[in-house]
């Protein structure tokens, strides 16, 4: 694992995070058990913009407040999450490129359930601001 | 919510998808973030950073990014209730990808203004699918976010009424 105060190798990875999912909005439209189950889902998925936070999390941890300046993440939540599974919360250096004020790593970005089954799957990027920027 | 059998649900679907135009405003919709939000979040998702709990003039309250990502859903929400004339429509949609750029930290305690734009719309495997830019400014007209939220408008498939017809 890659910790922030090192530029990370393409390859590398990030320190993941994991949790137990919540459903942040239970009861609410598709995350209600029952509704989801009428629609056809199993039961209620955990809304896709929590796994975006528990990714976030990863983003945040390593790039630090100033990710907010100039990061972006691009997710497609791919299948559903369900309240009390572990997701484990991913991101791997896909690459990285000079730009002004640092080095921008771009990189691939996903939440997994306790089964490895991807939920949510896409792609970020942060700037590394450089030493003289600091 | 009134509940609604799957048809049902997607004549609700037909209705929002026809009556969304490429190009359509939506907005502008507004939120102010205080601490205890703030708090109130980090707790949601289980993120112990003491960023979200500080709340001093010297070390001020951080706020999770991620925070920003219902206001588009909130604003498409009322969108589609003012088309089908209905505050709490039982219209059930799954939000299935999302697209975030930060230009700034999101401020705590500050007015927060989202604008939307429907950029496309389209089906796919028999579903009605609908994706929104939008994008929040500060009341300083500080850029803070831009976002692009793709909307299923219900699971529900074309194919499963044309089935019963």
């Amino acid at each position: 694992m890659v910790e922030s105060t090192r530029e990370p190798e393409v390859g590398s990875e990030l320190n993941p995070v994991t949790k137990m999912a919540k459903n942040t909005a239970r009861g609410k439209g598709i995350h209600d058990d029952a509704r989801a189950r009428a629609l056809g889902f199993n039961r209620a998925p955990v809304p896709g913009v929590t796994s975006l936070a528990y990714v976030m999390e990863v983003l945040l941890n390593f790039f630090g407040e100033s990710w907010t300046n100039g990061g972006n993440i691009s997710l497609t939540f791919t299948n559903p999450l369900h309240e009390g599974q572990r997701v484990t919360a991913r991101a791997i250096v896909r690459d990285k490129k000079v730009e002004d004020g640092g080095i921008r790593l771009f990189l691939e970005v996903w939440a997994e359930n306790e089964e490895g089954t991807k939920v949510a799957e896409g792609m970020a990027s942060g700037l590394l601001p450089s030493v003289d920027s600091l | 919510m009134e509940e609604l059998d799957p048809q049902q649900q997607l004549r609700l679907a037909e209705r929002v998808y026809a009556t969304l135009r490429v190009g359509q405003d939506m907005g502008p919709w507004e939120r102010v973030l205080t601490p205890a939000d703030v708090r109130a979040y980090a707790a949601a998702i289980d993120d112990e950073n003491p960023w979200y709990l500080r709340n001093s003039a010297q070390e001020p309250t951080v706020c999770h990014p991620a925070m920003t990502a219902p206001f588009g859903i909130w604003l498409f929400q009322e969108t589609r209730s003012k088309i089908l004339g209905d505050p709490e429509p039982p219209l059930v949609g799954v939000h299935t990808a999302a697209y975030h750029h930060y230009t700034n930290p999101v401020p705590v305690g500050k007015r927060l203004i989202v604008h939307g734009k429907v950029v496309d719309k389209y089906i796919r495997n028999q579903r009605y699918y609908v994706v929104v830019e939008f994008w929040t400014v500060d009341e300083d007209g500080r850029d803070i976010v831009h976002i692009t939220d793709t909307f299923l408008l219900t699971p529900v498939r074309i194919l499963e009424k044309a089935d019963q017809v």
